[in-house]
């Protein structure tokens, strides 16, 4: 019985030794997790301009895939009889604003509750009604949903006055005085501004060509690009944090900054088609 | 009979044993955290040209007073994709480390001693390599790392936003997680700028339980950096050692 017995707790302790085998004293959290910690995974593009040899061709921030999370987290639902995976993809604003005066406590994201329904309306879009998860995109470390509060001002920001109100853009983001800092705000029509952030993407809609960042379309003349509504037609990947999901006509569109957005599909990836809405 | 009830008890409470360990083990990512922790790799990932000081301090474990605090400061210089100065002072002497592109060079200003060796085209590879084969650490190397959070999210059962922390006057993210060796935090900036502020490591592994942090101060983000900087010249009398393998 006893070699029985210690059969089973060797085995077991031999287990547990493959969980705890040493690391060296690195200093890393990286790859801190197995005893590999060389960078095998380590970007090592020669000709990149950046120190960690990222390519500059890459492109935009990265968009994480957050569903991999959901299911690193489903584990631990199933095991403590809680589901914590929607709030937290969904949390963004909310659950920043611990006792932090930069976030603005009154502006949730609204997703899947409350949807406003426009009784009489209709519409017509170009592309086929394609329904996705509205998830919502960030543009990046400089990028700011519209209600984001900022105590002080980027010192490279650049004054903006439109009628008799003064704006502050930086790096693809419009910033409105509010109280003793600046709050987000979407971007004044008819604004002009000399440079957009090398995230923007072009948007062509026969036959003009919209410059698109952070849920602002531009036309570029004389050198200055200016901030335009939305043309109808267009067609986006990414919409920011803020829009607001609506039924019209039987369908559930996006409402971001006074547009309309219907969920499409292009070719084969998610993507936002502005379209018009008529009574 | 009494043999096999018992082996049968035996069974249920490795069993048990087991779904407790795998509890304990599954995941618990906070996906605010990990947003910001995107944030911070994408600003750093994206920097042509940096400086700035790290002050750490680090645990030595010692046979008879246990673990003993060490300290330094470095000031570190960055321009991609081949050069890197690294001034480090502290209570293992003073060291400076210097790559233009083709040398790295470890160079003693205590002991006027300095040795060379061939490195790769790129800081990064120049990094891993010396860490590799002679085991010189970077100062906090990790967040220069493309992969960082991919490699925290598969290594790390919980990841977790704290809240908000003053790390010498500047608001932060305080942000902790845990692998099967170490628990870590890091305090990042909420200044817009998302620059890491503050790191600190436990080795929950080791003897001691010894600990890592590390905090970084007055960076520099894209100056020009004169690319002479970084190129070692031995002072006179200087002697030339050999890198020991580690």
């Amino acid at each position: 019985m006893f070699k029985i017995f210690f059969t089973v707790i060797f085995s077991l302790s031999v287990l547990a030794l493959t969980f705890i085998s040493e690391d060296c004293y690195s200093q890393r959290m990286r790859g801190s997790g197995n005893s590999n910690r060389s960078s095998n995974r380590m970007n090592t593009n020669r000709n990149s301009n950046k120190i960690s040899g990222k390519d500059f061709n890459s492109g935009s921030k990265k968009k994480r895939d957050f569903s991999g999370i959901d299911k690193k987290n489903q584990d631990i639902s199933k095991n403590k009889g809680f589901d914590r995976n929607d709030k937290d993809v969904n949390r963004n604003d909310k659950d920043f604003n611990r006792g932090d005066k930069n976030f603005n406590n009154d502006r949730d994201i609204n997703i899947n509750n409350n949807t406003n329904v426009y009784h009489g309306y209709n519409y017509s879009g170009y592309h086929p009604y394609s329904y996705h998860r509205y998830a919502p995109y960030h543009w990046g470390a400089y990028w700011h949903p519209v209600g984001f509060f900022m105590a002080t001002m980027f010192t490279a920001a650049v004054l903006i006055s439109i009628s008799n109100q003064n704006y502050y853009y930086y790096e693809g983001v419009y910033y409105a005085p509010q109280g003793s800092g600046y709050v987000v705000v979407p971007a004044p029509v008819s604004a002009s501004v000399v440079v957009l952030p090398a995230e923007y993407t072009l948007v062509v809609v026969d036959p003009t060509t919209y410059y698109y960042y952070g849920g602002t379309f531009y036309i570029l003349k004389d050198g200055t690009y200016n901030v335009v509504a939305a043309p109808i037609g267009a067609v986006i990947s990414d919409l920011p944090e803020g829009a607001e999901e609506v039924e019209i006509d039987g369908v559930k569109l996006l409402k971001y900054n006074d547009a309309f957005f219907q969920p499409v599909s292009q070719n084969g990836d998610d993507a936002y088609e502005v379209v018009q809405i008529k009574k | 009979m009494i043999m096999s009830n018992k082996f049968i008890k035996v069974i249920f409470i490795s069993f048990i044993l087991l779904a407790a360990y795998s509890i304990n083990t599954s995941a618990q990512i906070d996906s605010a955290a990990i947003a910001i922790l995107d944030n911070m790799s994408d600003v750093v990932t994206d920097l042509e040209s940096c400086s700035f000081t790290l002050k750490t301090e680090y645990d030595m474990y010692n046979i008879d007073l246990g673990l003993v605090k060490h300290s330094d400061i470095a000031k570190v210089y960055l321009k991609a994709p081949d050069k890197l100065l690294v001034n480090r002072k502290g209570d293992k002497g003073n060291k400076n480390f210097y790559y233009d592109g083709k040398t790295f060079t470890y160079f003693s200003a205590d002991n006027n001693q300095y040795a060379d060796m061939p490195a790769p085209p790129t800081i990064m590879e120049t990094i891993d390599s010396i860490s590799s084969y002679y085991g010189v650490e970077f100062p906090a190397a990790d967040i220069f790392y493309t992969d960082l959070v991919d490699s925290l999210l598969e290594n790390s059962n919980i990841i977790s936003l704290l809240g908000f922390t003053n790390i010498y006057d500047k608001e932060c993210y305080h942000i902790a997680g845990r692998t099967q060796k170490i628990t870590y935090q890091i305090w990042i900036a909420n200044d817009g700028t998302f620059l890491p502020v503050k790191m600190a490591i436990v080795y929950t592994s080791k003897t001691g339980q010894p600990q890592y942090e590390a905090v970084f101060q007055e960076w520099s983000v894209n100056p020009v950096l004169e690319d002479s900087m970084f190129n070692f010249a031995a002072p006179p009398d200087a002697v030339k050692i050999k890198f020991l393998k580690k």
